[in-house]
């Protein structure tokens, strides 16, 4: 409040000596307008720009460049924009991206470094190896950007150079993926990796897509030890996910969860049978083992399938050139059934 | 609380009470206790102090023009279209003096004008409001420029 001073000959003074003829009084009146208002001032101004706005704004000043690029404003329109979509492990992913771009300005190598992208984190174990996220290009973040974690953040997603993990609802099922944002048409490109990547589609809305309820890799299983907690009316999903250690094998999962919280997921087998404790089955099989029945759905249980795989290891004297699994030919009859 | 407290001496007093403000300009201005209110850097020295309301109470940083316009808007619940009458000087020193006064209202509804203000405008329009100098170096400024071509590649040149 007292930072605009009443005294014309305070700290101004010696500037005006000092530089006679480099900015008249009046000049130094007036810039004091955009100097002395405090920052929460700035903050109420610049938070009501758009995100186009704030990065045209950089380019008015060193000033302005600073406080326009700062983690609070762009954090508003991270959430605004973002909010429904990502989760912590993105915060995280995103975290280990810009550490790597910052050490790679900062190292010996940035000169000659040719690689644009940007690998995440991975989970799993070889061959089951998931990338939790990476970039296209990072190029940009080998500027003072990468300073900037927020607005570094927003435009990697906004550009769609930042392929990131959700989860896509299809029909029934929930299943992981990795996305990146299409700003032409405002919608989201999705890839799954098992055994190499896979188109899982294009053209995706946003109403398709949410963040991760709980931050685990798509390989691994999550136990929980509140079943005991659920009760008739809960919210219950089925989610798709790979099974650890076998690339092409998939099963299903149930995810039981009271809000959003995830309470319990189980195998192929499993959640038939987590599904029908609940009450949610055949009613006359449930009622035969004293079940009672929340919704008879004679589905569950029934069109079991799971894909056995068998592993003929090989020793090789000479070294062999590392190669994801391959498909190298499947029979006529099994073309027939497949139905993914 | 305020409201209450003006109708009770509304009731009394059969008129409006007033406290008298010294503007930098050495105006004496007779203003509506209501509006003095929403000044917090008035209304915590009158509440402290109960103050004698004829003495003028200074504000040094602030014009008779300036607090013309500040009341306006306030007698107006702050109606955009009287707003839109004023000059990019006048806003500026409506904003420094919301800042100075600590009118949060006020401070909000400036804030969205000036935002609205500066919508779509070129570089040198925003120099020119703020009267910034450019204090970029070369580098600084091809750096920028580098970062927002790959951000907003739609991005307005002015």
């Amino acid at each position: 409040m007292d930072n605009i001073s009443s005294d014309p000959f305070d700290d101004t003074t010696d500037y005006i000596s000092n530089n006679p003829f480099d900015r008249t009084t009046d000049d130094i009146e007036s810039r004091s307008v955009l100097l002395t208002l405090p920052e929460a001032i700035w903050q109420s101004i610049l938070e009501r720009l758009s995100p186009k706005e704030l990065a045209g704004l950089c380019k008015v000043c060193t000033f302005l460049r600073d406080i326009c690029r700062s983690d609070r404003l762009w954090e508003i329109h991270v959430e605004k924009k973002w909010g429904g979509v990502i989760g912590d492990v993105v915060y995280k992913e995103w975290k280990l991206h810009i550490t790597t771009a910052k050490e790679k300005r900062n190292g010996p190598l940035y000169q000659q470094n040719s690689e644009n992208g940007s690998l995440g984190s991975f989970s799993g174990t070889w061959p089951t190896l998931y990338l939790r996220s990476y970039l296209d290009d990072c190029s940009h973040l080998n500027s003072s950007l990468s300073n900037s974690f927020m607005m570094a953040l927003y435009v990697s997603l906004e550009t769609g150079k930042f392929w990131f993990p959700v989860q896509i609802y299809r029909g029934l099922f929930v299943r992981e993926a990795l996305v990146r944002y299409d700003s032409k048409s405002d919608t989201f490109r999705a890839r799954r990796q098992s055994g190499g990547w896979h188109k899982v589609g294009s053209n995706i809305q946003w109403d398709k897509l949410r963040a991760p309820p709980i931050d685990m890799p798509p390989c691994d299983e999550y136990v929980s030890d509140c079943l005991q907690d659920l009760k008739p009316g809960d919210h219950v999903e089925i989610q798709r996910r790979s099974r650890n250690g076998i690339p092409y094998g998939r099963f299903l999962v149930i995810l039981l969860s009271q809000l959003s919280d995830t309470l319990a997921t189980a195998g192929a087998i499993g959640s038939s049978q987590l599904l029908m404790l609940s009450g949610i089955g055949p009613a006359k099989h449930m009622k035969a083992h004293g079940i009672n029945v929340v919704l008879d759905q004679p589905q569950v249980g029934q069109g079991m399938t799971d894909n056995p795989m068998n592993l003929l290891v090989v020793p090789s004297l000479l070294p062999v050139e590392v190669t994801l699994v391959q498909t190298v030919g499947i029979t006529k009859a099994s073309l027939n059934q497949v139905v993914d | 609380m305020q409201k209450t407290e003006g109708e009770e001496s509304k009731a009394e007093n059969e008129e409006v009470k007033q406290v008298t403000l010294m503007t930098s300009d050495g105006v004496k201005m007779k203003v509506e206790i209501s509006i003095v209110y929403e000044m917090e850097i008035v209304r915590s020295f009158i509440e402290v102090n109960d103050a004698d309301h004829s003495v003028p109470f200074p504000l040094p940083n602030v014009s008779s023009h300036t607090l013309d316009l500040i009341i306006e808007l306030v007698k107006n619940e702050y109606d955009d279209e009287f707003m839109k009458t004023f000059s990019h000087d006048e806003l500026k020193e409506v904003l420094v003096a919301a800042n100075y006064l600590n009118m949060k209202t006020l401070l909000d509804f400036i804030a969205t004008a000036i935002a609205n203000l500066l919508e779509k405008k070129s570089v040198e329009f925003i120099r020119n409001f703020f009267n910034i100098v450019n204090d970029f170096t070369p580098e600084e400024e091809a750096e920028i420029r580098k970062t927002n071509e790959w951000v907003f590649q739609d991005l307005d040149e002015d």
